[in-house]
This record gives structure tokens, sequence and C-alpha cells, in this order.
């Protein structure tokens, strides 16, 4: 086909579209996630020291960490869905050893606090469940993303995925922080922080191809 | 043809102004030849310029009309650009056919000498064996054969090194704000 014709047919094939609007998809993806979180705090099984848990500062620090985590990836994510998406590469590496130190700053004062065996208080079996809980709670939010994604133009799609990925296993990890009454933060640095890491490389290896247009 | 008016000629389109819609195709298609001449070769270009028109048509809604149109345009093309790099390697290991090199038969000397100058800057990133192959090959049309012949390198290391080469430059074009 000459390129001529192609605008022939191009042309003969326009609809009127509403441009995009961010902030509505941004309201979109949020609400999404509110209601999951609304239906599992309902059906779910809430942890059941979950009152008195609220009153320590741990049960605030693992529920901030795990939002914090989901909003940097969706808000990433929101931005990476503009084909004239930022790039800002430093900022993105500050950020990134900002969290780390901080994270490692944590697990060193969460290690030197308890005196138990580390093997103890890791507990690898809690722990893979964990993981494996986050994921499934970050799919819901993971499947809006993609059809957000998809309707959008990503020009970076790797780092669109990885962007996804952090955010939906941070949501699932958010949510699923409600019945877990693990405290110790070595245990929700390693499977929470585990979790979001798995979510993430497993976003980056299957969702590009998907974004592809 | 300002930025301003190519923005307005979308916000048109996008509430269904034919007319305007085909003004506007027909200057990108302009700007889009001129894009990739500087980045892709010859014999690839009026695909990439159809790919880039699909492109803009499919994703007309993500461009915001009170936003420039100039830095919404270059992102799609780029995205193109990168697509047909990718494209590239899938087919480096097929030979190309006999026939006129790809420099001989473009009529313009003036467009032979300029074409596809992003891209032969951007070879001097890769590993020199590979770009001499990319070179030889995607740019100037030698046969593989050829390029063997010309560098030393055996015929499969010229298309091991032609698909190896080609990855890295999508990769490294991927990471870039922009190229020029």
């Amino acid at each position: 086909m000459s390129s001529s014709n192609m605008i022939d047919t191009l042309v003969a094939d326009l609809e009127p579209v509403r441009p995009r609007r961010p902030w509505f998809e941004a309201l979109l993806l949020a609400g999404f996630a509110l209601a999951e979180l609304a239906v599992m705090l309902m059906i779910g099984r809430t942890r059941h020291d979950l009152t008195s848990a609220m009153h320590g500062a741990m049960f605030w620090w693992k529920m901030a960490s795990c939002l914090a985590v989901a909003l940097a990836g969706g808000a990433a994510m929101l931005a990476a869905l503009d084909p004239v998406g930022p790039m800002r590469a430093r900022w993105r590496w500050v950020i990134g050893a900002a969290a780390v130190a901080l994270l490692a700053g944590a697990t060193l004062a969460g290690i030197a606090a308890i005196p138990d065996p580390v093997m103890v208080r890791l507990d690898v079996r809690e722990g893979l469940i964990c993981i494996r809980n986050s994921l499934l709670l970050g799919l819901p939010v993971a499947l809006v993303i993609l059809w957000l994604a998809r309707r959008a133009a990503p020009t970076r799609p790797r780092a669109t995925a990885t962007a996804a990925g952090i955010a939906a296993t941070g949501w699932g990890a958010f949510v699923f922080a409600w019945s877990c009454p693990h405290a110790d933060p070595l245990y929700v640095v390693v499977w929470y922080g585990g979790a979001v890491l798995v979510g993430a490389l497993l976003a980056r290896l299957l969702l590009p191809r998907l974004l592809r247009w | 043809m300002s930025d301003a008016a190519w923005g307005r000629m979308m916000a048109a389109a996008q509430c269904g102004d034919k007319t305007a819609y085909r003004l506007l195709l027909d200057e990108l298609r302009n700007w889009l030849a001129r894009y990739y001449r500087r980045r892709l070769p010859a014999d690839v270009i009026d695909d990439a310029v159809q790919d880039a028109l699909i492109a803009i048509h499919a994703k007309r809604h993500t461009y915001a009309p009170d936003r420039p149109f100039g830095p919404w345009l270059a992102a799609i093309a780029r995205y193109k650009w990168i697509d047909r790099l990718r494209a590239m390697t899938a087919h480096a290991t097929v030979a190309l056919p006999d026939e006129l090199p790809a420099y001989l038969a473009i009529a313009d000397s003036g467009d032979a000498v300029i074409s596809a100058a992003v891209l032969s800057n951007l070879l001097a990133t890769l590993k020199p064996a590979q770009a001499v192959a990319i070179r030889l090959v995607k740019l100037l049309g030698y046969s593989i054969e050829e390029a063997a012949a010309e560098t030393g390198q055996s015929a499969a290391l010229i298309k091991v090194n032609i698909h190896r080469g080609l990855a890295r430059l999508a990769t490294v074009v991927e990471g870039y704000d922009d190229v020029e």
C-alpha cells in the first residue's frame, strides 16, 4: 500500500475520540484498588489482634511502607503511560538508592532490636505464603493497569511493566498486611520486599510483549 | 508549519474533522519521511512511515490538546523507530537480494550522504565488528558474503554481529531521552 492510500484509509476510518484524561485514569485505578481492599476487609479474615496491633508503631510502619511502595509504583506507571513520559533516570536512581538505604537501616535496627535467631524470625513457611498472597492480591490491580496501559501509549514498555509490577504487588502486600500478624521488621523487609521484587520481575518478564502497539 | 498549528489540527481531528486530519497526515508523512531517512536504511523507510502513521491514528486520543504537539509526535516516531530496529534484527539473517546497493539506488546524492546520519552516529557506540557489519549490510547494501569478504569475518559472524548490534542499538535508543 502506498502512503497516500494509507492516509485515505486512515482518514476514512476517523471517528471522534475523547482525549485521554490522566486524572480520570488515576482515580479509576485508585477506586478499584480501594474497592478490592474493602471487599477483602469484609470477607477476608483480618488478624484477630488488629485493634491492639493498631496501637503499635510497627503496624503503621508496615502499612505505610506497603502503601508508599504501591503509590510510588503507581505514580511512575501512570507517568509512563504518557508517550512523552518523563525520563529523569538520575532521579530514579536517587529514589531507589534512598529506598534501599532506608530498608537496610530498618533491617539492621530490627535485627539488633530482637535477639532471636534469624531463621526462627524469618519463618520461611509463612513467608512464602506471604509472597504468594501479596502476588495474588496484586493481580486484580495488575489487570486494571494492563487495561489502562493498552489504551494508552507507553513508549518505554520495560519501565512501564516494572512500575506496574511494583504498584500491583505493593498494593497486594498492603491488602494482605491487614491479615498478617507478623510485625518483625526483618520478616517484613525480607518477605514483603521479596514479594514486590518478585512482582516487579514477573511484570518485567511478562508484560512488555502485552504493552506493544 | 508550526507545532501549534499541528496541535490545532490534531485537536480538530479528535473531534472528527476529516479535512483537518487529511492535511495533518499529509504533513506528518513528510516529517516522518525526513525523520526516518536520518535514522534507518533506505529500504525500510516507507514501511516505518506507514507504521508510524497507523500508530498516530490508533493513539490519537493520547495527544492532550493543551500540550505541545512536537514532543508527542517525536515520542511516537521514536517508539516506531526502535520497533523498526528490532524488526531489522529479526530479518538480519536473511541475505539481501543481489541488486544495486541502496546508496546507488538513491538518485539525490545529497540525500545519500546525509541518509541515516543519526543511525551512523549511533553505530559508533557499538563494538567495531558489529558496527562495520551493520554499516556494510544494512546501510550500504552489501550481501552477507560481500561483507564477510570485506571484513574478514565469517558469514555466520557477520549475521551474529548484525543481530547483536541492532538489538544493542534498540536498547541504547530506548534508554535515551532523544537521539539527534
